[in-house]
C-alpha cells in the first residue's frame, strides 16, 4: 500500500466527533478528581489523628481527654477507640515497609 | 500552562496544579476518547472509560517515567481498562453489541460513520486497538506496541491485518 493510500485511510478513519476537547468532559473528570482527593485527605487526617491520639491515649489519657474536650467519664470507650485507631494507623504505615 | 511541554505539565500536575491537570485533559482527551470509541463501545461507554483512564492516570502520575509519550501512556492505561472490562463478560458483550451500531448522536456524516463502524466491527478487538492507535491516531508502531503491551512484530501484524480488512470493507475507498 502506498503512502497516499495510508494517508487517505487515516483521514477516513479520523473521528471528527472527538477531534476537539470537550469542556464538559474536562469539567467532569476534574470534579471527580477533586472529590476523590478530598476523600483521601479526610481519610489521611483521620488516620494521622488516630495514629497520634492512639498511643497518646495509652500513655497520657488525661491529655487526650483535654485535647478532645472531654472532662471525664468515657474513659474505657475512649481508650479502646483511640487504641484501635492507632493500631490501624501503625499497621498501615508499617506493613507496606515490612513487605518490601 | 498552555505553552508547556507534556513533561513540564506532568511536573506541575505532580505538585497538585489543577491547571496542569486541566491542560493534560484538554490536550489528550480527543486521542483517548477516540481510541476507546474505535476499540469498541458506544460513545457513552467509551467516555466513561476515558474518565476512569484519566482518574487512574492522575493517581499514578509518579509512575510516568517519560520513556513513552504521555499520549501512548494514557492509551496504555485505557487499553488495560478495556481488557479488564472484557474480562467482566457482561460488559464485553454489551460493548461488542454497541460497537456494531453507529452512534447517531455524534455523527456528523451518518453514512460515512456507518461504513466505518461496520468496517471496524469486522476486526477483532486486538486489531481494533492496533488500528485505532496506528491508523486512526498517529502513534508510531513502537509507541502503540508499548501502549498495548505487545511485541512490535505482533503490533505490525495486527495493523496489517486490520488495514487489509478495513480497505476491503470500505469499498468506495479506492
Amino acid at each position: 500500500m502506498s503512502d497516499i493510500d495510508n494517508l487517505a485511510l487515516r483521514a477516513r478513519l479520523a473521528d471528527p466527533a472527538v477531534g476537539r476537547p470537550d469542556p464538559a468532559f474536562t469539567a467532569t473528570v476534574l470534579r471527580r478528581w477533586g472529590l476523590r482527593q478530598r476523600r483521601r485527605r479526610r481519610l489521611a487526617r483521620l488516620l494521622v489523628g488516630a495514629g497520634i491520639l492512639g498511643p497518646l491515649a495509652v500513655l497520657a489519657p488525661q491529655a487526650v481527654r483535654s485535647i478532645l474536650g472531654l472532662a471525664a467519664g468515657p474513659g474505657p470507650a475512649l481508650l479502646a477507640a483511640c487504641l484501635a485507631g492507632g493500631l490501624v494507623a501503625l499497621s498501615l504505615v508499617l506493613l507496606p515497609r515490612a513487605s518490601r | 500552562v498552555i505553552g508547556l511541554t507534556d513533561s513540564e505539565l506532568i511536573v506541575r500536575a505532580r505538585e497538585g496544579s489543577p491547571m496542569a491537570l486541566a491542560e493534560i485533559l484538554r490536550r489528550h482527551q480527543p486521542a483517548v476518547r477516540g481510541f476507546l470509541r474505535r476499540v469498541g463501545g458506544g460513545a457513552g461507554e467509551a467516555d466513561d472509560l476515558a474518565q476512569e483512564t484519566f482518574l487512574a492516570a492522575f493517581a499514578r502520575l509518579d509512575e510516568f517515567r517519560g520513556e513513552a509519550s504521555l499520549r501512548s501512556w494514557l492509551c496504555g492505561i485505557a487499553w488495560r481498562k478495556v481488557q479488564a472490562g472484557r474480562r467482566g463478560g457482561a460488559r464485553r458483550s454489551a460493548r461488542e453489541a454497541a460497537s456494531a451500531r453507529p452512534d447517531a448522536a455524534t455523527t456528523p456524516s451518518p453514512e460515512q460513520r456507518l461504513d466505518i463502524e461496520a468496517a471496524f466491527a469486522r476486526l477483532t478487538v486486538e486489531q481494533r486497538a492496533a488500528a485505532a492507535l496506528c491508523l486512526a491516531s498517529d502513534l508510531s508502531h513502537g509507541e502503540a506496541a508499548a501502549a498495548l503491551g505487545i511485541p512490535l512484530g505482533t503490533l505490525k501484524s495486527r495493523v496489517a491485518g486490520a488495514r487489509r480488512i478495513l480497505i476491503e470493507a470500505l469499498e468506495d475507498y479506492r
